[in-house]
């Protein structure tokens, strides 16, 4: 059994994500329980403003984890970089004995954090076999972002500069991946409320670079990526649009989900376009 | 032996951050993957030209850490293995400290109302957040047509679930300063 940290997007702005994650694990007999009593990571907030903070958010959540002796799930790409970067902090004996007195408890366990691309790699096979023929023909920009694979002095599960799961996983779910150069390029992130207009620029040119790639669909792992590129679409009201997707959703389409056990009516930038590509039925 | 006083800004910086700022050596990888280039006052290789000259003022009153997004390009090529992201956390923090005025306030001022949220309850509520974001930038009114599109699509989570209080991890973090 595994934990999942949902973080906090994935019951409000990410409930699509949250709610495709339960139902392609349960799908492919993935399980999967969320781990209890878990408090928020601090995500970039912390790290700006205190580091001690940036640590100890994260550390208390690992602790639970330690406790329970099990690998530890996380789909968000922030929530999933502040974990990882706590760990490897929590690695320097006087950072760790600064955190556990904070938290009032050692930390001399270890647990494995797992991204959920990762855990959704390891069926790769079982998607493949067991994919429908919905999602044939449609092209797919599968868009990293920034924090699910860049994160220093940390082993990830894919490469920094090229990650591939993405890919690999929609060929799998029956759908075509593109080649596009911006997969790892910034959305922004937390600018779209800071700093609107630079936000809307950084976003609105990933968009514009799907599009010239010819992708139907634009697919994330990551909740503020997804919020951003969906966000500034609607914002610019561009009359072409790219539906954008958390990749469980698209899998889950593979896979024979609905439109509701997946909640693809809830993007600000309606899915109409991609339903005219693929046999998806849409709203 | 004779130590250039200059020398004690970048000794901090480096104790602070726990990276070897005096590695750099201006090959400007940063520079050139850095998505907020163009709003920074400096590059991230000429903050660290000054750190490593002692100039204290100029880095710490730079626009350069307030306009990073911490998207750790630079820090994943930087060839000397120096976590330019996170030095640029600890120029954000040690300049907050010492009183300069940020020239991103807001961002300062979402960053401490997030983290409010989180030592209130645990979790983080986007309604709440954003109220009170709104609240303190007096625009009271501002995404209001987003918010709804986001309510009435099941996008925003209206009464989030208790979670167990960090109060004392706030706290104590706090007394440790």
């Amino acid at each position: 059994m595994m934990r999942f940290y949902p973080g906090c997007t994935l019951s409000s702005s990410a409930r699509p994500y949250g709610r495709s994650i339960s139902w392609v694990c349960e799908r492919l007999g993935i399980e999967i329980e969320e781990l209890p009593d878990w408090t928020c990571c601090g995500a970039t907030s912390a790290h700006a403003l205190n580091k001690d903070l940036s640590y100890a958010l994260p550390a208390r959540n690992l602790a639970i984890a330690q406790g329970l002796g099990d690998d530890l799930v996380v789909a968000c790409s922030a929530c999933y970089s502040r974990l990882k970067i706590a760990q490897r902090a929590l690695e320097n004996p006087q950072v760790r004995e600064r955190v556990a007195g904070v938290l009032g408890r050692p930390l001399d366990g270890w647990v494995q954090i797992k991204n959920i691309l990762e855990v959704l790699g390891a069926q790769m096979s079982r998607i493949q076999k067991e994919k429908s023929k919905a999602l044939e023909g449609l092209k797919v920009a599968c868009y990293y972002g920034c924090l699910a694979t860049r994160i220093p002095r940390v082993e990830g599960f894919d490469d920094r500069e090229h990650p591939t799961m993405m890919e690999r996983l929609v060929s799998a779910a029956g759908a075509t991946a593109i080649e596009w150069p911006a997969k790892t390029s910034c959305c922004g992130a937390s600018l779209s409320v800071i700093n609107e207009a630079i936000a809307l620029k950084m976003s609105a040119q990933i968009v514009e670079m799907a599009r010239r790639a010819g992708a139907d669909v634009l697919v994330t792992s990551c909740p503020f990526c997804q919020y951003n590129l969906d966000w500034a679409q609607w914002q610019l009201k561009r009359s072409h649009t790219i539906p954008v997707l958390f990749i469980t959703q698209l899998v889950g389409l593979g896979l024979g989900g609905s439109e509701r056990d997946l909640m693809l009516h809830t993007h600000l930038v309606s899915l109409d376009r991609m339903s005219c590509r693929a046999q998806v039925t849409t709203p | 032996m004779l130590r250039a006083q200059s020398l004690d800004f970048l000794e901090e910086i480096e104790a602070h951050s726990g990276e070897m700022v005096r590695r750099c050596f201006q090959c400007d990888r940063c520079a050139t993957g850095c998505p907020m280039i163009a709003q920074m006052q400096h590059a991230p290789n000429e903050l660290f030209r000054l750190i490593q000259l002692g100039d204290r003022e100029a880095v710490l009153s730079s626009n350069t850490f307030w306009f990073c997004v911490s998207c750790y390009t630079c820090s994943v090529r930087c060839p000397n293995d120096i976590d330019i992201a996170h030095v640029m956390d600890t120029l954000r923090e040690l300049s907050l400290q010492e009183g300069f005025s940020p020239e991103l306030p807001q961002a300062r001022d979402f960053h401490r109302i997030f983290l409010d949220c989180v030592r209130r309850r645990g979790r983080v509520s986007e309604l709440e957040l954003m109220a009170r974001y709104n609240l303190k930038l007096k625009k009271p009114f501002a995404r209001l047509a987003l918010g709804w599109e986001l309510l009435r699509k099941g996008r925003l989570e209206l009464w989030p679930r208790r979670a167990p209080s960090v109060r004392r991890l706030f706290q104590r973090v706090k007394e440790q300063r």
